[in-house]
C-alpha cells in the first residue's frame, strides 16, 4: 500500500503546501504583477507537467521504434494525452494572467505563439493517429511523427522565445526579472520547486491511470 | 495567519478542492486495481 502510493501522497502534500503556504510566503512587490506573481506556483506548473509528459512520450516512441512493442506505443499516446491536458490548462491560466497584467488575454508574443504552435503540433499527433486504420502502421507512423513533434516543440516553446528580443514574457532573453526560476526570490523558491515536483507527480499519476486503463482495454479486446 | 484581506478563505477553499480531487483520484486508482485483478484473473481462468 505505502510502496504503491507514497509518491501519490507526496504529490498531494506538495500541492497542499503550495496552495496554502504559497499565499503567505514573501513575494517581492513588482510593478503591475503585484500579488499575481503567486501564479508562478500554478501556471508554470502546467508547463512543467506538460514538458515532463512530452519527454516521457518521446522516450517511449523511441523505445517503440526499437523493437515495435505495442506497450511502448500505448505509453506514448497516453503521455501526449496528459501533456495536452496540461498544455490547455497552461494556455488558459496564462490567458487569465495576461488579461490582468498585459491588458489582453492574447498578446503578440513569441512565447505565447510558440506555446500555441506547440499545442497544435501535438493535436496533429492525435489527429494523425485517428486517421490511420491499421494498428501497426498507426503505431509506427505516429512514433516517427512524435520524435519530430518533440524536437519542434522544444524549438517553438523553449528556444525561439528565448532568442526573440521582443518578448514581454518573463521567461525570455535578456529579461532581468525576478520571475525566472533562477532569478526567483529565495523565499519564493521554497514554494516554487516543491510545487513543480507536486504538479509533475500528479501528472504522472494521471498518466499511470490512463496507461492502466489502456492496458485493460487491450487485454479485453484480445479475447 | 493574518486576518487582513481574508486570503485564508481562498486558501481554505483551494485546500478543500485539492483534498477532493486527490481523494477522487485515489478512489479511481483503487477501482482500477480491482478491475486489473478481475481481468487478469479472468485471463488465467480462460487459459485453464
Amino acid at each position: 500500500m505505502i510502496r504503491q502510493y507514497w509518491w501519490k501522497l507526496l504529490s498531494f502534500l506538495l500541492l497542499l503546501y503550495a496552495v496554502t503556504y504559497g499565499f503567505y510566503v514573501y513575494t517581492p512587490d513588482l510593478p503591475v504583477i503585484h500579488e499575481s506573481i503567486r501564479n508562478l506556483f500554478f501556471h508554470v506548473g502546467m508547463w512543467f507537467g506538460m514538458f515532463t509528459m512530452l519527454i516521457v512520450s518521446f522516450i517511449y516512441s523511441l523505445k517503440y521504434l526499437k523493437g515495435f512493442d505495442e506497450k511502448n506505443d500505448r505509453v506514448a499516446v497516453e503521455a501526449v494525452n496528459v501533456g495536452l491536458l496540461f498544455g490547455v490548462l497552461g494556455i488558459f491560466t496564462g490567458m487569465i494572467w495576461a488579461n490582468f497584467t498585459w491588458g489582453s488575454p492574447w498578446v503578440k508574443d513569441p512565447k505565447l505563439n510558440g506555446a500555441a504552435v506547440g499545442l497544435v503540433i501535438y493535436l496533429a499527433y492525435m489527429i494523425l493517429r485517428s486517421s490511420v486504420e491499421d494498428r501497426h502502421k498507426r503505431a509506427k507512423v505516429s512514433a516517427v511523427y512524435n520524435i519530430f513533434a518533440f524536437v519542434l516543440w522544444i524549438i517553438f516553446v523553449m528556444i525561439l522565445p528565448r532568442i526573440a528580443t521582443d518578448s514581454m514574457h518573463p521567461a525570455a532573453a535578456g529579461k532581468e526579472t525576478t520571475v525566472l526560476p533562477m532569478h526567483l526570490d529565495p523565499s519564493m523558491r521554497t514554494v516554487f520547486y516543491p510545487a513543480m515536483i507536486g504538479w509533475i507527480l500528479l501528472g504522472t499519476w494521471i498518466l499511470q491511470v490512463r496507461i492502466r486503463i489502456s492496458k485493460i482495454k487491450h487485454q479485453v479486446e484480445e479475447f | 495567519m493574518e486576518t487582513y484581506g481574508k486570503i485564508f478563505v481562498v486558501v481554505a477553499v483551494l485546500a478543500v478542492i485539492l483534498v477532493g480531487i486527490f481523494v477522487y483520484m485515489f478512489i479511481i486508482d483503487r477501482k482500477l486495481g480491482k478491475l486489473e485483478k478481475e481481468v487478469s484473473g479472468e485471463d488465467s481462468h480462460k487459459k485453464l
